[in-house]
């Protein structure tokens, strides 16, 4: 037992460093063992899932169809039979979420602790941002009082065929698992506050795959100011040119057409976990430099 | 040879606001050549910043020149702390291979306390580089003050 203990201690207290090649292919190869450990384990639970709702399927009348009447659904135990049947599909939609967040967001926890230890040497504190986690709630409550509301029109539509089951369940993930992945996708990210409406955020992608060439970044990060000003303002603006060409800031982020199309300037920094505090000192001290500027101009008018 | 930007200012009188810059030709041909010279110089010092092989060995050769210019006694903690780096053994293969290079200088005073210095004496181009660090570069420890005071000068 307590070889096991050290082992889990010795497995918890592995710090990801990226300081040379060696250590970088061992920490990519710990986040990418971790990466399908989590995805296993949450794929055994929705298949364990699986097979409870289709058993309690059996178990609980469906009204007209298998033998249940509908006066069966107003009755408490009903009721209850009904919201444990709709917790298990949620619990499953849940799982689905997650592992779909898992495959898009490249939410690899090791690799938030890490930013989030570099991000406190610098003296700030970060917050995960999870619109997609909230979103999802929402529009599973949602679906909730929509089954309760409309339930009889649901059995009735079942007892036609049960390939509406089918049809629901596709609308119900498309709406309320799907949707919160993309959106979280935009949203979800680490923000840093500095300030009231000054921070940044920082968005981060993870090539897992073995295939990829050595040579290639494995790991890179993306940083965004808040926004500065409207791309109008021709002073603001020019103020902001000179600031982030001085700095060799790029001039898009990750999503060229979203910074060509906004109508406000961001200030962008890219970067490798290795000079990920400089360059978010940097920008850091750009956003003071933006700040003091702008206050200055303001106090002369 | 290496000439230092204190020089080139004194030898042309570059900082005297009261006399005006006159130049002959002979001079003037000095004055590019030396110009050139140093330009040449800091040209070598990027050179040898973007050869080496990690990125944490340029970046204790800034802190070195940095804390040269205003401490004697620097050791490995001073260089750490300058660069706002959480952990030593980060740093430790940098050093090896500064040291190897011949780019520092290391004096073991005891087991744990080392004696770092630039190696001036075989490449004479850093001491321009020192110079130029130790005036113009903005550490991380004092971009982290920088940044720092300007978060709780907003709170109030």
């Amino acid at each position: 037992m307590e070889r096991i203990k050290k082992k889990m201690k010795k497995k918890n207290n592995f710090n990801l460093n990226f300081e040379n090649d060696e250590l970088e292919q061992q920490s990519i190869k710990r986040i990418r063992e971790d990466f399908f450990n989590t995805i296993l384990s949450r794929i055994f639970v929705i298949i364990s899932l699986v097979l409870y709702s289709i058993i309690s399927f059996y178990l609980f009348p469906v009204p007209n169809s298998k033998g249940g009447s509908l006066e069966d659904t107003y009755s408490i135990t009903g009721f209850l039979n009904f919201t444990i049947v709709w917790f298990i599909i949620v619990v499953l939609g849940y799982f689905l979420f997650y592992i779909l967040k898992l495959v898009f967001y490249k939410n690899r926890k090791q690799f938030v602790v890490y930013l989030e230890k570099e991000i406190l040497m610098l003296g700030f504190k970060n917050r995960v941002l999870k619109v997609g986690l909230k979103y999802f709630i929402f529009t599973n409550i949602i679906f909730y009082l929509i089954v309760v509301l409309f339930k009889d029109q649901l059995y009735t539509l079942i007892n036609i065929n049960l390939l509406y089951i089918l049809f629901f369940f596709i609308i119900y993930v498309v709406i309320a698992v799907v949707t919160p992945v993309i959106l979280g996708s935009y949203q979800n990210k680490i923000k840093i506050l500095l300030k009231r409406r000054i921070f940044i955020k920082i968005d981060f992608k993870i090539k897992t795959a073995k295939s990829y060439n050595d040579l290639i970044n494995k790991i890179y990060l993306h940083l965004r100011s808040n926004r500065l000003c409207l791309k109008f303002n021709r002073s603001k603006s020019n103020l902001f040119f000179k600031i982030s060409k001085r700095n060799w800031l790029p001039k898009s982020g990750k999503f060229k057409s979203f910074s060509k199309f906004t109508p406000y300037h961001h200030f962008f920094e890219f970067s490798t976990p290795i000079n990920f505090q400089n360059k978010l000192l940097n920008l850091v001290l750009l956003l003071r430099e933006w700040d003091k500027k702008i206050q200055k101009n303001c106090q002369s008018l | 040879m290496t000439f230092l930007i204190k020089e080139f200012l004194r030898k042309y009188k570059l900082d005297d606001m009261e006399q005006t810059l006159t130049l002959k030709p002979s001079e003037k041909i000095e004055f590019l050549s030396d110009l050139n010279n140093l330009m040449s110089i800091i040209n070598r010092i990027f050179d040898k910043l973007c050869n080496i092989s990690s990125l944490r060995g340029g970046q204790i050769l800034m802190a070195l020149a940095k804390l040269e210019s205003f401490e004697e006694v620097i050791n490995k903690a001073d260089v750490q702390r300058c660069l706002n780096i959480d952990r030593r053994e980060k740093l430790y293969h940098a050093f090896d291979y500064l040291k190897e290079q011949n780019y520092i200088k290391i004096i073991k005073k005891s087991p744990k306390f080392h004696i770092l210095k630039i190696n001036e004496k075989d490449n004479p181009d850093l001491i321009l580089f020192r110079e130029l660090v130790g005036k113009y570069w903005i550490s991380p420890e004092e971009g982290k003050k920088k940044a720092m005071k300007w978060k709780e000068l907003k709170k109030k």
